[in-house]
């Protein structure tokens, strides 16, 4: 092994032995995991058309991701017409600069969860350019606070259990938490934020599933503070990857339905359908904009296209990132996301990581997997996510 | 050309290559302790153990070992470790035979003779190259798929019974529809055991034992292919004065034993065995039955001193023939 190959796998090994040997760590991905299982088998009881809708959905993104090129126009041109301003970015460094021209420095920035933006290490990049940046998903907030990473695409912080949580909260805000008090922490979080969404210059936020005929961002959110992150700031920056994009809006709210039915609810709190920036015109022609008052658009690349055509890993495209794979994946009760990549956990995110960061990052999340399909048989879109970490295995074996 | 690959599981490889056995044990070990006729040539119909009741066997004994050495694949000491322990001939490991495993395989054939099906055991075996399928070496995978097609055919094989799920799945999933003329008839023991039962050859009776759990493997429960999810069940409920619960994840939500990761993260192997078996004890079942070798001694590591809850569903039939 090369020596380069091999620091990646001892970090690797390191990292996930503490996290086994954390309790604290299991307590959290124990207690989120198991409340999943529970909650899902429930709610297919309940919604019993639900993997039906799946089916649809399959087919949605199928024909989303045979059509990219022409669906990604679309998409630019329907923000357009809304007074969006688009970029379009071929990789995280060009995400990055785009968004750092926009903003500048000195600003308030507040965000939205998104893991696209984690993948291009968005918030990092601008609190080094000297911008004062908030992440207002509690889970985000809370992992920002402990300058961790997110262990899971929807409960970002699952591995943090309440005792934990009530611990950096007290550092935080230099007062006494009682970890059974949850209530207490969450409005804590929020009385610490209104602050921030109030005084901020830009909102970022991500989106769940872009409609290209009607350019529409959907966004799934249980807190309200997408509310806020949208609607307060004057701009506003959607960080989108190419997959999220789907041929229209009505397409992109059964997508929408799908990815929260299978993140465990039944309904999620918030459904947000962000068309564009609207005003009013007066005699003389000036405008008066309700906020945001600009919105921009940027369409990120980073691998996606690459994966799209490549007939082996295609399917992984279709991921809706509703997090159900993970939640099932037995070797994600153990050690949650440190079975994955820099950013994307789990088998899933073992795929995503080799197309985005490539072998060497990718490789001991490759061998990490049991192949035993638990995962395939949650995905709501029936991703065969064993059958691409052997063709990633086959690959990594040949390279030799 | 990178390397990203751990040198443990090259090492793997190249015994699997080298001497047909990932312990690179002798091919005679593998079938010394089936009962009945051992066949040289002419065996149209065989039993094929893919030698993984044996090699198991041995892993569980050498696991004081294998577990310092299969911890961390970026450690240079474990793959030197390996290299002595494991290394050519596989003489010290084949010090360490397994006589709860090695039973197994004659237990199957004393099935196998009381309903009626007439198989021999080959005087020596190949392992079954699922490790190589699974791991990735693709390339290899073929030639290995090609070497046990041209062994079979010089030893006259038409038949193969099978009774493992990891056998099965490599040789219905991959040698089947990769390998060029390899085409003998595949059986497996759940199938024939099945069967049996429905021809009335054959009737089960537990005196003793009254609980059992069990333990859907993988390959079995969750394959793309065929599933084999309500056979193994139907043979335990068949069996009378026997009650079957299930644990809260079954069938194709059960979790896995573990064993993948035991020869590259095998604390983190341990770790998920430990959870399965909390969630299968549950039942308050006094045996998880297996139908997988792998399982079995994942389960029984970390059960330690009540090791002798697992049991295999082969043996289940077995102890419940009527004698």
């Amino acid at each position: 092994m090369l020596s380069e190959a091999k620091k990646v796998w001892k970090k690797y090994y390191d990292e996930f032995s503490k996290a086994m040997r954390d309790k604290s760590f299991r307590t959290g991905t124990t207690r989120a995991t198991e409340s999943y299982e529970h909650k899902m088998k429930k709610l297919l009881v309940e919604y019993p058309e639900t993997p039906e809708l799946a089916k649809e959905v399959r087919k949605i993104k199928e024909e989303a991701v045979e059509n990219i090129d022409e669906l990604i126009n679309k998409t630019m041109e329907s923000f357009k017409r809304h007074g969006a301003d688009v970029y379009y970015a071929k990789n995280a460094e060009e995400a990055r600069e785009i968004i750092g021209k926009i903003i500048g420095t000195g600003k308030i920035v507040v965000k939205g969860k998104s893991i696209t933006s984690e993948e291009i290490r968005l918030r990092e990049y601008l609190i080094e350019k000297g911008n004062e940046v908030w992440e207002t998903d509690l889970g985000e907030f809370i992992i920002q606070l402990l300058h961790d990473r997110p262990m899971h695409v929807v409960t970002p912080s699952l591995h943090v259990p309440r005792e934990k949580v009530a611990e950096i909260f007290e550092k935080t805000f230099k007062r006494k938490f009682d970890p059974q008090d949850v209530p207490a922490l969450v409005r804590a979080a929020s009385e610490f934020l209104r602050d921030k969404y109030y005084n901020a210059h830009f909102g970022i936020i991500g989106a769940n599933v872009i409609a290209a005929e009607e350019g529409a961002a959907i966004l799934i959110h249980n807190e309200g503070n997408i509310r806020f992150v949208a609607n307060i700031p004057d701009e506003l920056i959607i960080l989108a990857g190419i997959e999220k994009i789907v041929p229209d809006l009505e397409k992109a709210i059964k997508t929408a339905i799908v990815i929260s039915r299978y993140a465990s609810y039944k309904l999620a709190g918030y459904y947000e359908i962000i068309g564009g920036a609207r005003y009013i015109q007066d005699n003389n022609g000036e405008k008066a904009y309700s906020k945001p008052r600009k919105i921009h658009l940027v369409l990120l690349d980073n691998g996606r296209k690459k994966m799209m055509n490549d007939p082996e890993l295609r399917e992984a495209s279709y991921c809706l990132r509703c997090g159900a794979c993970m939640y099932s994946c037995t070797v994600f009760k153990i050690i949650a996301g440190k079975f994955g990549g820099p950013t994307y956990m789990s088998g899933i995110g073992a795929i995503w990581t080799y197309v985005i960061n490539g072998s060497l990052q990718a490789a001991p999340a490759i061998y990490t997997c049991l192949l035993d399909g638990r995962c395939r048989e949650r995905c709501p879109l029936n991703i065969d996510i064993p059958r691409m970490i052997r063709v990633i295995r086959k690959r990594l074996a040949e390279s030799q | 050309m990178s390397d990203y690959i751990p040198e443990i599981l090259r090492v793997i490889r190249d015994q699997i290559m080298k001497y047909k056995n990932p312990l690179a044990i002798k091919m005679s070990s593998c079938t010394d302790t089936c009962s009945g006729d051992i066949c040289r040539e002419n065996c149209e119909t065989i039993m094929y153990t893919g030698c993984l009741y044996t090699t198991m066997g041995i892993v569980e004994k050498i696991g004081f070992m294998l577990s310092k050495v299969t911890k961390n694949p970026a450690s240079d000491l474990s793959i030197k470790l390996f290299k002595k322990f494991m290394g050519p001939g596989g003489k010290l490991a084949a010090k360490f035979r397994n006589k709860e495993f090695d039973i197994i395989p004659r237990k199957a054939m004393e099935i196998l003779k009381r309903i009626g099906v007439n198989a021999v055991c080959l005087d020596e075996e190949p392992y079954n190259g699922a490790l190589l399928y699974d791991l990735g070496f693709h390339e290899e995978l073929i030639k290995y798929g090609e070497y046990l097609r041209d062994f079979f055919k010089s030893k006259g094989v038409k038949k193969i019974i099978l009774i493992d799920p990891h056998s099965y799945d490599v040789f219905m999933n991959f040698y089947k529809k990769e390998i060029k003329d390899f085409d003998f008839e595949i059986l497996n023991i759940i199938d024939l055991i099945n069967k049996a039962i429905d021809e009335g050859k054959i009737k089960l009776k537990s005196d003793e034992l009254k609980t059992v759990t069990y333990h859907d493997p993988c390959n079995y429960s969750k394959s793309t292919e065929r599933r084999i999810i309500e056979e193994p069940r139907r043979i335990i409920r068949s069996i009378e004065g026997l009650d079957l619960r299930e644990p809260e994840y079954t069938k194709n939500f059960s979790e896995c034993c573990g064993g993948p990761l035991e020869f590259i993260f095998h604390e983190l192997s341990s770790e998920i065995a430990e959870m399965r078996v909390n969630e299968l004890l549950a039942t308050g079942a006094e045996k998880i039955i297996t139908a997988c070798p792998i399982c079995s001694i994942n389960f029984r590591r970390v059960l330690k001193k009540e090791k002798n809850k697992v049991m295999d569903i082969i043996d289940l039939v077995y102890e419940s023939m009527e004698r």
